[in-house]
């Protein structure tokens, strides 16, 4: 028998070894061991998740498509295939190579389907700017994100920050890309047809990474473990050189299936690739190109060196395709050839290594996860409005809020990514989502990825259902058609009922937000054991959305673009502060529940602004999020530096505590600017849909002017507003 | 007419000079493959931004000496025209078709954003169609966009007439204020001596349709269109 | 671990290409340190910004800070005068851009 220190130190349990026992019949060679730990391990396997994910729904008001490694839709031919993908724990341990091979990763994942990759976004998550991990984790992420992205050629053009005491100690890093194809060019993910070829391209193989997936994203930081020697080290060259040379590859027609080497590298493509095309695989490892010395089989199957990928070739074809990629300097063998065993088979020099059943590898178990709604959450829901004091002075609230840094503008991270390359951004980093053309079309395509974890932390259920509808409503105020989700769903250690209970409770928000606005969740991952002894992150379940626009010429950005346009209201204020950054920035409390939600509230004024959009009828369309109704209106105000327009906001007459009416989150609140002339038309569409509507005030002026009744709250010039909102995020850093 | 747009492993701006040329210039164009030498029929050469060779060892450095780049230097010698933008600039640098070399920004980031730039020579065959100093309204995207030159160099491309961009305001004014990379002069675009080579850091295929921020790049390519017609004997 | 005889299924083996590269016969292997520095008349604000962080961490005693790359290479050559032409060769044509850049370098036989 193999000691239990040994399959331990994998990340494998009693009862899992157990189960390779029964599986194999046999003890386990040393190679088959390590494949089972990675391809078990719960970033691989999904373990504690797979129960919870099947609740997703497949399908929504386009046509899907599920594919192994992404998903996506079909709109005319076209297939725009996209993902999110978390690399967190690396990203903690070497925050710019972590990054990078994040971003990188992710691109595989959407070229290998053969979709050319068009955008990027990513969503980010770290701990108080006031400490300087925190911020050598920030600026390290995003030159990580720039170094990758900026060379490779795909514009980095959206995404969110924030900043919250949990995620001391566990960064998170989710990115996520976006690609087209023409709709016969996909490939699918999986190895088929006896006697086909299976050839490796890419880098070649050496020790990084060993274990990351197992080790790394498997469990808890303990506190001064050395983790350093797992991290990969991203080469955004040669993933270049891997995209164009495998687009023209995949023209030809002889690619009968291609993966990505990413999590669990060989082991992990072999396994998958063979049970997707219920065939079998033989490999011998001897073909494989490494960069270091003495590699033994099992550090072959573990590696997780970066940009390699494994093709399954027509037999015969197999020079055609290595031209190609010699063409472009890259490395290309025949490693192996397809069988119809069933059987994934590894030998060095000939000599077999390792013979598992690919279903038996790829089909971890499925483990049911106790769950218990956390203690403290009663107490941390009760939150007596009269007990929080008003402030005296709503100007200096609402500059704080302004310059709080998951607030400010967030211009010093998107100007060092390239957001312009392809020359298909059309609505620019700063906006509400971003648009990118689709060329030889009238149409569009705007993307964004949402999540207010402090909802989710305060009430996990409701929070993923609101990560949703923001995420549609911010598609919605650019003129798109929210169309599909991918999800990146980010937890503490599954294995404690309370953070479990949080997990189950996010999935099914997701599900039953989805599934009541149509849409689909076409692709995803699963990020567990994002804690430390120091603390547990808030659960973070990112969505990434896409939405449609079918006339490139009728999108929309958030500022208002002249004086004496009529600002409209769709939606209505509640009097409510719980979970908002009014709360935690001015009064330190993280209490209350998440905003209440009106999911056919939330309908009817969304679909009343996409049809006021497409109907040429609007200006700009701002939705009301973070910091709330005073927030959105400073940002339509001055997002566009070149053209600030101030606004009179006189018509409000709210019974409520002004501080709930500037700055509470109520949901389902979509600001519009308009010509006067078009009000009218605007109210109509309203009343059609059951939105409801107010003219609140008028632009003009170089002054943002907000009142209640006849009480004045706000006077503010827009210098000053700029200042607080365009300066804060470099001064925390460069200090 | 025929225009080529030279890739190297590593570029990434090509299909979008290929794409400003076809569908927006409509004129002909080619890829040039970077190990081809044979530049037969073509009357204007794009090097395209991007990180050829991921701008290992320095930008540009490892792409000069691809093969394509000696029949581009006869090219060139011959009279013929040649635009590099971005890293297309950075490898004509590094070749020696143009004088000097480029450093990391001054501030040590990539940069991306909108500039504003100044039409400082307008008797060269790439800004026929502006106005002199006319102010053009162009993103830049770069890590290595501080231009440098010895002092000798830098007299002998005013004497010549040889600096054609500077970066500025909105309203043209050209102080340090408005340098965003500490390029030397706020230099942005120079041409050789003979005024047939020209390499700018802005990119001008960025800002050639009604769609994205600015059109002012469309008159670049517009002007070479102009000039190649001019010279052409029909 | 002791070795099991494992009754694997066995299907036709399949052997191929390898890739391995000898060394030539009657050559030394060399390994070269290259640097590559900035001329002293070039501006090095990489270099600035890393002495403001030594003393931002104490170190008061870095006077001036310039950041230069070191690259290694392994060469399969005759001899150690061989080498050195090579490597000239190598830094005035490529390694170092002798507008703003100067360099150097040792060689040891490995």
């Amino acid at each position: 028998m193999v000691k239990p220190n040994v399959y331990h130190s994998l990340g494998l349990s009693d009862k899992e070894y157990q189960n390779i026992l029964k599986i194999l019949k046999r003890k386990p060679t040393n190679t088959e061991l390590a494949m089972f730990s990675v391809e078990w391990s719960e970033h691989c396997g999904y373990l504690c998740s797979r129960k919870w994910l099947k609740l997703l729904p497949k399908r929504g008001k386009y046509k899907t498509l599920i594919g192994e490694d992404s998903g996506g839709i079909i709109i005319d031919g076209l297939a725009i295939i996209f993902k999110m993908e978390s690399h967190n724990h690396p990203s903690q341990v070497e925050p710019k190579q972590g990054a990078a091979t994040g971003v990188g990763g992710i691109i595989r994942d959407i070229f290998t389907a053969g979709a050319r990759p068009i955008a990027l976004l990513d969503s980010l998550r770290f701990g108080p700017l006031n400490q300087s991990y925190n911020k050598y984790l920030l600026t390290g992420v995003v030159d990580g994100i720039q170094f990758y992205g900026n060379c490779v050629g795909v514009p980095t053009v959206g995404g969110e920050i924030y900043f919250d005491e949990s995620y001391s100690g566990n960064c998170l890093v989710n990115a996520m890309c976006i690609g087209i194809a023409k709709k016969d060019k996909l490939v699918r993910a999986a190895a088929s047809g006896l006697g086909n070829s299976i050839m490796y391209v890419g880098s070649s193989t050496g020790r990084d990474g060993i274990g990351g997936c197992s080790i790394l994203a498997s469990h808890e930081f303990k506190e001064g473990e050395e983790k350093r020697p797992t991290v990969q080290i991203g080469d955004p060259f040669t993933e270049k050189c891997l995209i164009e040379a495998t687009l023209e590859a995949i023209n030809t027609g002889y690619v009968v299936g291609i993966k990505d080497m990413g999590a669990a590298g060989l082991t992990c493509c072999t396994s998958e690739m063979a049970q997707a095309g219920n065939s079998g695989m033989d490999i011998e490892l001897q073909a494989v190109p490494r960069r270091e010395e003495n590699m033994q089989p099992w550090e072959l199957m573990m590696s997780e060196s970066q940009e390699r990928m494994l093709i399954c070739v027509k037999k015969g074809k197999e020079d055609h395709i290595k031209k190609i990629f010699l063409k472009w300097d890259l490395n290309a063998s025949v490693v192996g050839k397809v069988t119809n065993d069933g059987l994934v088979t590894i030998r060095d020099d000939g000599k077999i290594v390792a013979q598992i059943k690919a279903h038996s590898l790829t089909k971890a178990p499925v483990y049911d996860m106790p769950y218990k709604k956390p203690r403290y959450l009663r107490e941390l829901n009760k939150l007596a409005l009269g007990k929080i004091p008003e402030p005296e002075d709503y100007n200096k609230v609402l500059l704080r809020l302004m310059a709080a840094p998951s607030i400010t503008n967030k211009t010093w991270v998107y100007e060092q990514y390239d957001h312009m390359v392809q020359t298909n951004t059309v609505v620019l980093p700063g906006s509400d989502a971003a648009v990118l053309r689709l060329k030889g079309t009238k149409k569009a395509i705007a993307a964004t990825c949402d999540c207010n974890s402090r909802y989710c932390f305060l009430n996990p259920y409701r929070g993923a259902q609101i990560a949703v509808i923001e995420a549609a409503r911010n598609l919605v105020c650019c003129g798109a058609n929210p169309a599909a989700v991918t999800d990146c769903l980010n937890f503490g250690n599954p294995e404690k009922p309370e953070s479990f209970w949080q997990f189950k409770n996010c999935v099914e928000g997701i599900a039953d937000a989805c599934r009541l606005f149509n849409i689909a969740v076409v692709s995803g991952n699963v990020s567990f054991y994002n804690e430390s002894p120091k603390s547990v992150i808030h659960p973070t379940p990112t969505i990434g959305m896409i939405g449609i626009i079918n006339d490139i010429n009728k999108t929309c950005a958030q500022n208002f673009k002249q004086a004496g346009e009529a600002i409209i209201l769709l939606g209505y204020c509640r009097e409510e502060l719980g979970a908002s950054e009014y709360l935690k920035e001015i009064h330190n409390l993280t209490k209350g529940d998440a905003p209440q939600l009106d999911l056919k509230l939330e309908q009817a004024v969304q679909k009343t602004a996409l049809k006021a959009i497409e109907k040429d009828l609007v200006n700009s369309a701002h939705d009301c999020s973070e910091g709330g109704l005073a927030v959105a209106l400073a940002e339509c105000c001055i997002s566009d530096k070149d053209n600030m327009i101030g606004a009179n906001i006189n018509k409000l007459n709210y019974d409520m505590r002004q501080d709930a009416l500037l700055f509470g989150e109520s949901q389902s609140r979509i600001i519009l600017s308009c010509n006067s002339d078009c009000v009218e038309k605007v109210r109509k569409i309203a009343l059609e849909f059951k939105a409801p509507f107010c003219v609140i005030g008028k632009t003009g002026g170089r002054v943002l002017r907000i009142l209640n009744g006849i009480e004045e709250l706000v006077s503010l010039p827009l210098e000053d507003l700029y200042a607080e909102w365009s300066g804060s995020l470099k001064k925390e850093i460069e200090r | 007419m025929k225009f080529g747009v030279v890739v190297f492993p590593g570029s990434n701006c090509d299909q979008d000079c290929f794409y400003v040329v076809k569908d927006v210039l409509k004129q002909p164009v080619e890829y040039i493959w970077h190990k081809d030498t044979k530049l037969d029929n073509l009357d204007c050469i794009i090097l395209p931004g991007g990180f050829s060779y991921g701008d290992y060892l320095r930008t540009g450095a490892i792409a000069r000496f691809s093969p394509v780049m000696k029949s581009i230097a006869d090219f060139a010698r011959k009279g013929g025209t040649v635009i590099g933008i971005c890293n297309g600039f950075q490898i004509l640098l590094e070749a020696g078709l143009l004088p000097g070399v480029m450093l990391k920004n001054r501030n040590l980031h990539f940069i991306c954003k909108h500039v504003y730039i100044k039409t400082q020579n307008i008797q060269t065959r790439f800004t026929s169609l502006y106005k002199q100093g006319q102010i053009l309204k162009m993103p830049i995207a770069h890590n290595e966009g501080n231009y440098y030159i010895d002092a000798a160099g830098l007299r002998e491309l005013r004497d010549n007439n040889q600096v054609v961009f500077r970066y500025c305001s909105a309203t043209g004014k050209d102080s340090d204020e408005f340098n965003p990379n500490g390029t030397l002069a706020n230099i942005a675009g120079i041409i050789n001596k003979r005024g047939n080579v020209l390499g700018m850091m802005p990119h001008p295929e960025r800002s050639s349709e009604r769609e994205l921020s600015s059109q002012d790049g469309y008159f670049i390519f517009k002007s070479i269109v102009q000039w190649l017609k001019a010279r052409r004997v029909w | 671990m002791s070795r099991l005889s494992i009754n694997f299924k066995q299907t036709p083996v399949f052997r191929p290409e390898k890739l391995i590269r000898d060394r030539k016969k009657g050559t030394k292997m060399f390994e070269a340190k290259v640097y590559i520095v900035l001329k002293k008349t070039v501006a090095d604000p990489q270099g600035l910004t890393v002495k403001a962080a030594l003393e931002s961490l104490r170190f008061k005693e870095a006077n001036e800070v310039r950041i230069g790359k070191l690259i290694t290479i392994k060469l399969n050559l005759k001899d150690k005068k061989e080498a050195k032409a090579k490597l000239n060769q190598m830094c005035q044509k490529l390694l170092a851009n002798p507008i703003i850049e100067d360099y150097s370098f040792q060689i040891n036989e490995v």
